[in-house]
């Protein structure tokens, strides 16, 4: 099998094309707002995933920032995996698919092509018993990132009903206003340490879909809670008034130490870049859909 | 809320006119400039230099596109090109108002001192969709010249270009002081104490 093909092709696919869960919450979303230039910015929204799709265009001019995920059993894995990535950013960029934007962090030198010192990210997970690799990657944009936030909360911040979290949670949302490229999506880890919080705050929105809930019914309610809110604060998909301002909240958790409660919020664009695939051990290869 | 469809080089008389939550339609002369090129400008300008293009009445693109390059006609052609997050290139506002430029495109807005800016040069903010590359590709009708690429990269560079029919812009700050997008900071502010309380999830 070519491997290499596969995932050249679902690099190639993600730059032009929305994942499913997405399409269909713009097309709610542009029913319901009322807003005249929200409305107006998730028209435009909507056209331009029409256009990238049939014309096989880049939906937007920044590459962003890739993550891939891959879960894999004890019987099957593809070698070099993380070098057929490389190799693939590397041809969508040639082909136009992807901006040259990998720099080096302090000397801001420009690789011309994407590579550079541990991109494309990879993040792997073991999974006892399963035939299958799963590979998921996902582009998430840059300019809101300039707006997530950690915050190790102690037990008395975190408030009665979680008040002190859902507080820190809005004040994120008003603080990065329209620059969150509205209507956004946000990943909320809690959990473990600071580096297991912000792992699982990007995990929570790049993995599962965003009108799926948690499957701890708490957890569910506090993400269609979050919602709710976030949507009344009225900032709008232009950040200038509107119904919708987020698309979904997912939340991801982990034990963590009896002293502390690490909060990580992860902003996600409207622009939904993600696919994934399970190969089977036996050649068979499955879309995942995240309806 | 009315609709304008504007000529660039623009005049303090067309800025005037518009109120925040307008829409803009452009056509003419389009400058791209982000957080490298916005520096650029001022290293020269502190070094007493000149710069080559008269930016009277223009109009600067927040925004770093893909371009290719023909190999033999040297030729530019724009692959992909949307709006950058405008709020880093705050600092600059009154200096490029001072260059004369009449219009800053890009998204997620701008702070309060690019409002007073923008007041004391005539000048309006407008945002464009955001993550709408293949919309706003479309509208781009000729790339020109560029300035810089060698040193700061594609991204970075200022490319002069051609838009015709560019929009829908939604004018998120005017030149009579009203920014809408500070104004539903401070009301979405507002209400966060309230909402904060209203809770259903309990936590034991």
């Amino acid at each position: 099998m070519d491997y290499r093909q596969i995932l050249r092709d679902l690099i190639f696919k993600i730059s032009y094309e929305v994942s499913d869960d997405c399409r269909c919450l713009l097309n709610k979303a542009v029913e319901i707002e009322t807003d005249e230039s929200s409305k107006m910015i998730l028209e435009t929204i909507i056209e331009n995933v029409n256009i990238a799709g049939e014309c096989k265009q880049a939906l937007c001019q920044s590459p962003g920032y890739l993550t891939t995920y891959v879960t894999f059993g004890d019987d099957f894995f593809i070698s070099d995996l993380d070098q057929i990535l490389k190799e693939a950013v590397i041809d969508a960029t040639k082909a136009g698919y992807l901006r040259p934007s990998m720099v080096d962090p302090l000397t801001r030198v420009n690789s011309g092509d994407n590579s550079g010192r541990g991109v494309p990210n990879m993040e792997y997970e073991y999974k006892k018993g399963i035939d299958y690799i799963e590979i998921i990657p996902s582009i998430k944009g840059c300019g809101i990132e300039l707006y997530n936030k950690v915050k190790v909360f102690t037990i008395p911040e975190m408030g009665d009903n979680f008040e002190g979290i859902k507080k820190f949670v809005l004040e994120c949302v008003v603080e990065a206003g329209g620059t969150a490229c509205l209507p956004s999506a946000i990943g909320i880890g809690i959990g473990g340490q600071l580096d297991v919080a912000a792992k699982l705050s990007r995990r929570a929105m790049s993995l599962r879909g965003w009108m799926q809930r948690n499957e701890d019914k708490r957890l569910a309610q506090l993400e269609e809670e979050l919602l709710e809110a976030i949507n009344s604060l009225n900032i709008g998909s232009g950040g200038t008034g509107g119904k919708v301002t987020t698309l979904g909240v997912n939340i991801e958790t982990a034990a963590t130490h009896t002293t502390l409660c690490p909060v990580a919020i992860n902003f996600h664009c409207w622009v939904a870049r993600r696919a994934g695939i399970r190969i089977y051990k036996d050649g068979r290869v499955e879309e995942i859909s995240f309806m | 809320m009315k609709t304008y469809y504007l000529n660039i080089p623009l005049k303090d008389e067309d800025i005037a006119k518009l109120e925040a939550g307008d829409t803009v339609y452009l056509r003419g002369k389009l400058y791209t400039a982000r957080d490298m090129a916005h520096y650029k400008l001022k290293k020269l300008l502190d070094n007493n230099g000149k710069f080559d293009e008269d930016l009277n009445g223009q109009a600067i693109f927040h925004a770093g596109p893909i371009i290719s390059v023909n190999r033999e006609s040297g030729e530019y052609k724009v692959i992909s090109i949307g709006p950058t997050s405008s709020i880093r290139m705050d600092p600059y506002t009154d200096m490029v108002g001072k260059m004369g430029v009449k219009v800053l495109i890009g998204k997620g807005g701008m702070s309060d001192s690019t409002t007073e800016a923008m007041k004391k040069h005539t000048m309006a903010y407008l945002l464009a969709a955001h993550g709408c590359a293949a919309v706003h590709t479309q509208r781009i009708t000729k790339v020109t010249h560029q300035y810089w690429m060698d040193e700061i990269g594609m991204p970075e560079a200022m490319w002069v270009m051609e838009c015709d029919n560019f929009g829908p812009l939604i004018v998120g700050i005017d030149s009579k002081g009203r920014n809408l997008f500070e104004e539903t900071r401070k009301s979405s502010k507002d209400m966060i104490e309230a909402i904060s309380k209203q809770t259903h999830c309990k936590s034991t």
